[in-house]
């Protein structure tokens, strides 16, 4: 074998082994999203993801021993990694974690021992990769900037096949058969690299093992955990499972059986109103959630007089209305069914589009579309009406950004001048929702220029859900008499419109207001409401709750479920039971961070046990150390920030994640290249920060009036425009580490790994902390920091000089 | 001789039809009922003595909970607690196992008995049995038999006890476990509880909904008497008790609701108040 052959197997071998380790972290993600519930699964991934650190401090502790037996170690890592990724997939499958009772205060011990069980599971997956690759770089030293490139551009290829994948099999399938064969084409050219004379054998071998582990994983049938609201639905009388769908942004299952109805908030006079109750429908769950029904045979909307939803309707006949999300299709028949006049229809997540399309027969009057509400928004026309479906927010985790207050002044701008906007907000388990919508309002009426909100504002509810009514002129009194009599006929509560007076208003639908603080439910004489205490505080003085974040959502803070106040966590892991589902996310994230800033001191201490070698570096360990860790922190921090703008701009989490990371990989690692071409590092590297500390800039004055602007355009064309958009900056972040650890491998040869695992190690940490800072701060902070810590990277920079 | 032979034989008759977990309740009764029932597993006499010794502790607590929580514990409640044998539908009928000893197990909390369905601890279910104010006259509906412990309790309070479960293979199996215990006046099947149980002429005091939609299906409605209180608990068995909502139709045949948050929170006394918390410095 010649010498380059032999170099291109080895990157060949990185490129792939980078591929995988990017492949299974996504797949993981989704098969958690589907086993268990997706936070619980970012938090067992960040962990594992330490197999990473932890590898680059085991080869920093015994350098001696990884630099002796390298080439033995790399030629047999990706087979032993294949059989090792099977036994912890195995493991995973077995494991009977419950969420629900981790929320329990009495069960959640057992639960933590599932836990540490998946991190038993997966971690050596991990950590052997990350011997892998730091291997690598020990072994091809004299070239760092290119082995950084490889693994970046590895990566960033694992991105890209895993989106793609995800259309072709369930989570469960896409661990077993579809990422070992990419580690199965790694470990033929690795064997080869130990056992040149017979590839035809290494080949053989490599097959056999692929083979045998994933038969060994894929046998048995994955089954959805009990607690899954899917599960009861497959356990009915008559169950059908009318349809699979895989996709990226989820796994799709559409039943029929006699419990899925259309899921409507409805009056409970049903006799006096002489209305049926909702019709049956097929339900269609993602990954194992309903998130909404298909009407089965036609539309039939004899419930609808009894709705929550037909107020609007029933005061504006003949309405040119906006439907945002088509809850299946139903909306759209009961719109007609209202007397609506043209509709057009918005629906944003792509697999219920495609149901909705292939459902139901569309009336010739009825556009329906796909894409942002934004882009739909931004043409000329103009609505009397703007109904958002009670499903919407729910639905896909880019809804949230209707919720908005850049979302509301765009859909008030496009309202006729006696038009409304109605929003739907579920008060079934904490009624402070209300309060958060109803402050988002106020403050895009606000900033569109009307004096006083709350005289365009009107509130109305229903024991489960509110609906928050924005109006584009000061509501008449002949609009509120035309609710008062809606709710009233419907038992509904009127719980806000100017003037109101609490003391004179008849309950029907008592709503305590709770207190976290006092442990209390406030209850009188007479049936109480929660919302119309809030919106009475919120129009007289603008307060809200003292003890939940109940900020206004905006384009910069785009988060609805994000009311916990963090900095309470006393209280929150006293009240652990009563929080909502969605809201756990931000707990799980500070436990991950406490658990990574543990094993971030633990890197970088290590160091100090090896009392030889660290006294000749111990001049410039702290300044090492803190470079590393700064480009950690900043890397991710910038990278989490451009996910989610993508995820605004593109209307699509899939999409926005693929494009996102592969763009930011292959330009970082573009960048890395370069840095080979380098003759003074430093130089290149303060050349690299100014760029990047000016794209920043760019970008905190620019980029959401620009991606704004562009909202409109195809998707494609989107997409290349955000590549390019984060291609200078990403080809910057290329530089700074490559160069850095080009820097130490003159000095002790411990440190190239050690330095490594620093910068893993932040990574984990950057991850949690970058979803704090943006749900307390925002973005724009977030990306203000991230200049920051590489303008500090380029203070301490590791040289001796 | 033979009025007295008679006399006896009539006893026995009585005693046999009258027959109900509460009497005589040993381990082998245990044993044998659970086996009647059509369901595998035992206990041993020391674990059963056990069991009773706990479920004197759970009695305990539960009217200590219900104090507190109302400010009067119902006689009643306490009464139908003490009765049902908890340890008898302590069973997981998917993975087909007994775990009767763990029936008053302190704290409290649910257990999963199969197919996705959770016995609820008994603080919750005797929070409910006691907002629901079963009467002796009543006739009970509950949508989501689940154990059928809950109707078990609510059948030692009521006339007449109906469930519906909508879990096929738990509800064929939890049909089959009253008529060993000789409860005659529960009646279980399985189907979709959105058309209630028709057949009920004159409909119900009580229906208790715990598959809670945004909706409360017309038919439950319906066959809810005028003055009568229709229960959904919200959110998930697993979360320390749930959110209750109580509906009441009044006399117009109009509903009004009422959302009971009693089992999280200690009610406040008082007034409502309305004012904001001072800030904290």
């Amino acid at each position: 074998m010649t010498f380059p052959q032999f170099r291109s197997k080895k990157y060949t071998a990185l490129f792939m082994v980078s591929a995988y380790s990017m492949l299974v972290e996504v797949f993981l993600n989704r098969y958690f999203a589907v086993a268990n519930w997706s936070e619980y699964g970012y938090w067992i991934i960040s962990i594992v993801m330490a197999g990473f650190a932890v590898s680059g401090v085991t080869m920093s502790v015994f350098e001696n021993f990884f630099r002796k037996w390298r080439r033995q170690m790399l030629g047999f890592l990706p087979v032993i990694l294949i059989i090792v990724s099977a036994i912890g997939f195995k493991l995973i499958f077995l494991n009977r974690f419950n969420p629900l009772e981790f929320q329990h205060e009495v069960l959640w011990k057992n639960q933590m021992l599932n836990i540490l069980w998946y991190y038993l599971a997966l971690f050596p997956v991990f950590f052997l990769c990350g011997i892998f690759i730091g291997l690598n770089f020990l072994d091809m030293f004299d070239e760092l900037p290119a082995v950084y490139a490889c693994n970046l551009i590895g990566s960033a290829f694992g991105a890209i096949a895993a989106v793609i994948s995800m259309y072709l099999a369930d989570p469960f399938h896409l661990l077993t058969f579809y990422s070992f064969p990419v580690l199965a084409l790694a470990a033929v050219f690795c064997l080869d690299s130990v056992n040149e004379k017979k590839p035809h054998i290494n080949l053989l071998t490599v097959l056999a093992i692929l083979g045998l582990c994933s038969w060994w994983t894929g046998s048995g049938k994955f089954r959805f955990p009990d607690y899954k609201p899917v599960y009861s639905a497959l356990n009915v009388g008559g169950n059908k499972i009318k349809g699979e769908i895989c996709s990226p942004d989820g796994y799709y299952l559409l039943l029929e059986n006699f419990t899925e109805h259309r899921n409507i908030d409805l009056s409970n006079n049903y006799s006096i109103l002489k209305s049926s109750g909702p019709p049956l429908g097929i339900g269609v769950y993602r990954d194992g959630n309903k998130i909404t029904t298909l009407p089965k045979a036609g539309p039939c909307s004899s419930y609808i007089n009894a709705s929550l939803d037909a107020w609007p309707y029933k005061l504006k006949p003949g309405a040119s209305v906006l439907l945002i999300g088509t809850d299946g299709g139903f909306k759209i028949a009961e719109a007609m069914e209202l007397g609506a006049g043209k509709i057009t229809v918005l629906e944003p997540n792509k697999t219920v589009f495609r149901l909705v399309s292939e459902n139901s027969k569309m009336d010739p009057g009825v556009k329906l579309l796909s894409g942002s509400p934004f882009a739909v928004l931004r043409n000329n026309a103009k609505f009397d009406l703007v109904d958002v479906s009670p499903d919407f927010l729910n639905e896909s985790d880019f809804n949230r950004y209707i919720f908005t207050v850049d979302a509301v002044k765009v859909a008030v701008k496009h309202l006729s001048s006696d038009g409304m906007i109605s929003i739907p907000v579920s008060i079934a388990e904490l009624p402070f929702y209300a309060d958060k919508v109803l402050v988002t309002a106020r403050e895009a009426l606000k900033q569109s220029g009307i004096a006083d909100p709350g005289k365009q504002i009107l509130v109305y509810r229903s024991a489960f859900t509110a609906r928050i009514v924005i109006c584009a002129s000061s509501c008449f009194e002949k609009t509120i008499e035309s609710l008062k009599k809606f709710c009233a006929e419907r038992s509904f509560d009127i719980s806000w419109f100017s003037g109101i007076k609490p003391d004179t208003i008849n309950v029907w639908n008592d709503l305590p207001a709770v207190s976290f603080e006092r442990q209390t439910v406030s209850s009188g004489d007479k049936p109480a409401d929660a919302v119309m205490e809030s919106a009475v505080r919120i129009f007289s003085n603008g307060q809200t709750d003292s003890f939940f974040n109940l900020k206004p959502a905006t384009l910069n803070r785009p988060f609805f479920y994000s009311i916990l106040p963090v900095l309470r966590i006393k209280t929150l892991i006293s009240k652990l039971s009563l929080i909502p589902q969605q809201e756990t996310g931000l707990l799980i994230n500070i436990f991950v961070l406490a658990q990574a800033l543990g094993i971030a001191i633990l890197v970088i201490f290590l160091p100090m046990a090896r009392t030889q070698s660290f006294a000749v570096f111990r001049k410039t360990f702290f300044r090492t150390a803190a470079y590393f860790a700064c480009l950690g922190l900043g890397f991710l921090f910038i990278e989490i920030t451009f996910i989610e703008k993508f995820t605004f701009f593109l209307n699509d989490s899939s999409t926005a994640f693929g494009a996102a990371i592969a763009g930011i990989l292959v330009f970082s690692g573009l960048g890395s290249y370069a840095a080979l071409k380098s003759k003074n590092a430093e130089k290149t590297v303060k050349s690299a920060v100014i760029l990047l500390a000016t794209m920043i800039l760019l970008c905190l004055l620019f980029l959401n009036p620009v991606l704004l602007r562009l909202v409109t355009l195809p998707k494609i064309v989107k997409v290349i425009i955000g590549i390019i958009l984060i291609a200078p900056a990403s080809f910057a972040m290329g530089f700074p580490f490559s160069l850095g650890l080009s820097e130490l491998k003159n000095k002790t040869g411990y440190l190239l790994p050690w330095a490594w695992a620093v910068n893993g190690s932040f990574s984990i940490i950057a991850t949690p902390l970058a979803n704090l800072f943006a749900v307390a701060l925002g973005f724009n902070l977030l990306l203000t920091i991230s200049g920051l810590l590489y303008l500090t990277a380029l203070c301490t920079f590791p040289t001796e000089k | 001789m033979r009025p007295q032979i008679l006399l006896l034989l009539l006893c026995f008759a009585v005693t046999t039809s009258a027959w109900t977990a509460e009497d005589n309740w040993t381990a082998v009764q245990f044993n044998q009922t659970l086996k009647d029932s059509g369901r595998t597993g035992q206990v041993s006499s020391e674990d059963f003595k056990q069991i009773q010794v706990q479920k004197e502790n759970a009695l305990a607590q539960i009217k200590e909970y219900l104090s507190a929580k109302f400010k009067k514990a119902d006689d009643a409640v306490i009464k139908a607690f003490s009765e049902v044998p908890r340890e008898y539908f302590h069973y997981n009928y998917e993975k087909n196992y007994l775990f009767a000893t763990k029936a008053y197990e302190v704290p409290a909390h649910p257990w999963a008995v199969g197919y996705g369905s959770a016995l609820s601890d008994y603080l919750g279910q005797a929070y409910m049995t006691q907002l629901a104010g079963v009467k002796p006259e009543d006739t009970v509906l509950e949508i989501g038999t689940g154990s059928g412990y809950q109707i078990a309790v609510m059948s030692r309070m009521a006339k007449e006890v109906y469930s519906i479960e909508i879990i096929k293979p738990l509800g064929e199996n939890v049909e089959k476990i009253f008529e060993p215990i000789k409860y005659g006046n529960v009646h279980v099947r399985t189907g979709d509880g959105f058309f209630g149980w028709v057949e009920v002429a004159g409909g119900f005091d009580v229906i208790i909904v715990t598959c809670a939609a945004r909706f409360v299906p017309p038919a439950l409605l319906e066959q809810l008497k005028p003055g009568g209180r229709l229960i959904i608990p919200v959110g998930q068995p697993y979360k320390r008790g749930q959110f209750l909502y109580v509906y009441r139709k009044d006399s117009d045949g109009k509903v009004h609701s009422r959302k009971d948050m009693g089992v999280y929170f200690v009610p406040m006394k008082g007034a409502i108040s309305s004012q904001p918390e001072p800030e904290k410095k």
